[in-house]
């Protein structure tokens, strides 16, 4: 490979550097000695230099002001002990810096989101929160309880952003039936006595749930009255399939009796 | 180096125990930082020597950056040297912004400051005063590059590290400032011979 001049020059530099004379550096690259005898030679005379010597006395100056100032300092730090805390690891401290700020913005935009409804920029964050929220719960009671919450929510949304004459949250509507739906499926995996508490509170959720389209159904447009309907038909045919799986016995109910897997599905 | 015996770590320091006076120092060890401040002067002082005309502005200056470091030297991170180096760099660059806007005012307060480029360069011997005249009329990265290379001797990797450059593109700028050298020489009469 051909060097450059460039990478020439400073391969003799390194060869007088080591103790070589200039003229057996060159005889390696005789097509260049013209041209690079001079730059060796130059660098060897400004190498040769005598160094510039400091005076002893302006050093001595420097360093007795700066044994003046670490003593300053040391005074300054004696007095602020907690800054020399902070000075000696800053590293750590601006760790504990992010993670109190990464604290401080998740759980505001968690408490600001707690109240924003479908639309909303925040609403996004809710439901994020939500999922996170479910999948860290282990128990299947934990899940069913948490059904019901985010079932109650939906409600309370769709009562919120529900307008006068304007369309029904179609979304939102599904969500709040499906999530009191979702919460009954763990009624299996509980023993006796925590599955009837369960199917117990899902059936004042739908109690709820109809009583609330009762009062939106008026209100809402033409086009949604059918909807409304089946919804608030849904609500009373669990609610009557919950009263049933409390307490078939004294149930006046007569075969075929209602079950919640085969009438409560909303499509 | 004559005079102080301290000042014989100019060239004794290995980059291992540099590098753990630079930490003690930061520690506020006072014999580290007294080591670590004696080095810096030295190695600042030639590299600033070159770059302005009086001693007394040397001093000045170098006193300036050793300060600078000792101040700053608890939030220094990366390369030592190249920090350092940069310090230096800016406060340079500062006196001659400071001393161009006084100059401003009136030339005739800072007499024999300015170099008389029209003396020729008679004798054939290199001095410390030839060379910083002619350092004054090549590009300030080609200045750089023949302190750190030949008056300071760090190799082609520090100094690439100090000026924050591959160690190709130090290589060029070496040959090219060698070059200039020889020819703001050659015009003022000062043949380079064996």
């Amino acid at each position: 490979m051909k060097l450059k001049r460039d990478e020439i020059l400073d391969q003799l530099l390194e060869g007088i550097k080591k103790g070589k004379s200039i003229e057996d550096c060159l005889r390696a690259y005789p097509e260049f000695a013209e041209e690079l005898e001079p730059l060796l030679r130059l660098a060897e005379r400004i190498e040769d230099l005598p160094k510039p010597e400091p005076n002893p006395e302006a050093v001595e100056s420097v360093l007795t002001k700066i044994r003046e100032m670490a003593v300053k300092e040391r005074q300054k730090e004696k007095k602020f002990s907690f800054r020399k805390i902070f000075s000696l690891q800053p590293a750590f401290v601006r760790a504990i810096a992010v993670v109190l700020l990464i604290i401080f913005i998740g759980w505001t935009s968690m408490s600001l989101s707690a109240k924003s409804v479908p639309g909303d920029f925040l609403y996004p964050i809710k439901l994020f929160t939500e999922k996170v929220q479910y999948t860290l719960t282990v128990s299947p009671e934990g899940k069913a309880e948490l059904h019901l919450v985010f079932a109650d929510r939906r409600t309370n949304e769709l009562v919120l952003s529900f307008k006068e004459g304007e369309m029904i949250n179609k979304v939102l509507l599904n969500a709040m039936l499906n999530e009191a739906q979702s919460a009954l499926k763990y009624s299996e995996s509980l023993s006796v006595e925590r599955s009837a508490i369960l199917v117990a509170k899902v059936g004042k959720c739908n109690q709820h749930q109809q009583r609330v389209l009762e009062e939106i159904k008026p209100m809402a447009c033409r086009d949604d009255t059918t909807v409304v309907n089946e919804a608030i038909n849904l609500c009373a045919e669990r609610h009557r399939c919950m009263g049933y799986m409390l307490n078939p016995e004294s149930s006046d109910e007569q075969p075929p009796y209602p079950c919640w897997k085969k009438c409560c599905n909303w499509q | 180096m004559k005079g102080n015996p301290s000042l014989l770590l100019r060239r004794e320091i290995s980059d291992d125990n540099l590098a753990l006076i630079i930490d003690n120092a930061k520690k506020d060890d006072t014999d580290s930082l007294t080591k670590l401040c004696e080095y810096v002067y030295a190695r600042i002082y030639s590299y600033i020597f070159y770059r302005v005309n009086h001693r007394e502005d040397t001093e000045d200056l170098t006193s300036e950056v050793v300060l600078k470091m000792v101040k700053a030297l608890k939030r220094q991170r990366g390369n030592f040297k190249a920090w350092i180096y940069k310090i230096a760099a800016n406060t340079v660059i500062d006196f001659y912004r400071k001393r161009a806007k006084r100059s401003a005012v009136s030339l005739s307060d800072f007499p024999g400051e300015i170099p008389d480029k029209s003396l020729p360069i008679s004798e054939q011997v290199m001095t410390q005063e030839k060379l910083k005249d002619a350092l004054n009329n090549i590009t300030d990265e080609q200045k750089h590059v023949i302190l750190l290379r030949f008056i300071e001797g760090y190799n082609n990797e520090e100094t690439a590290k100090i000026m924050g450059k591959s160690v190709g593109a130090i290589k060029v700028m070496q040959f090219r400032a060698l070059k200039a050298l020889r020819e703001y020489f050659r015009k003022k009469g000062y043949e380079i011979k064996a």
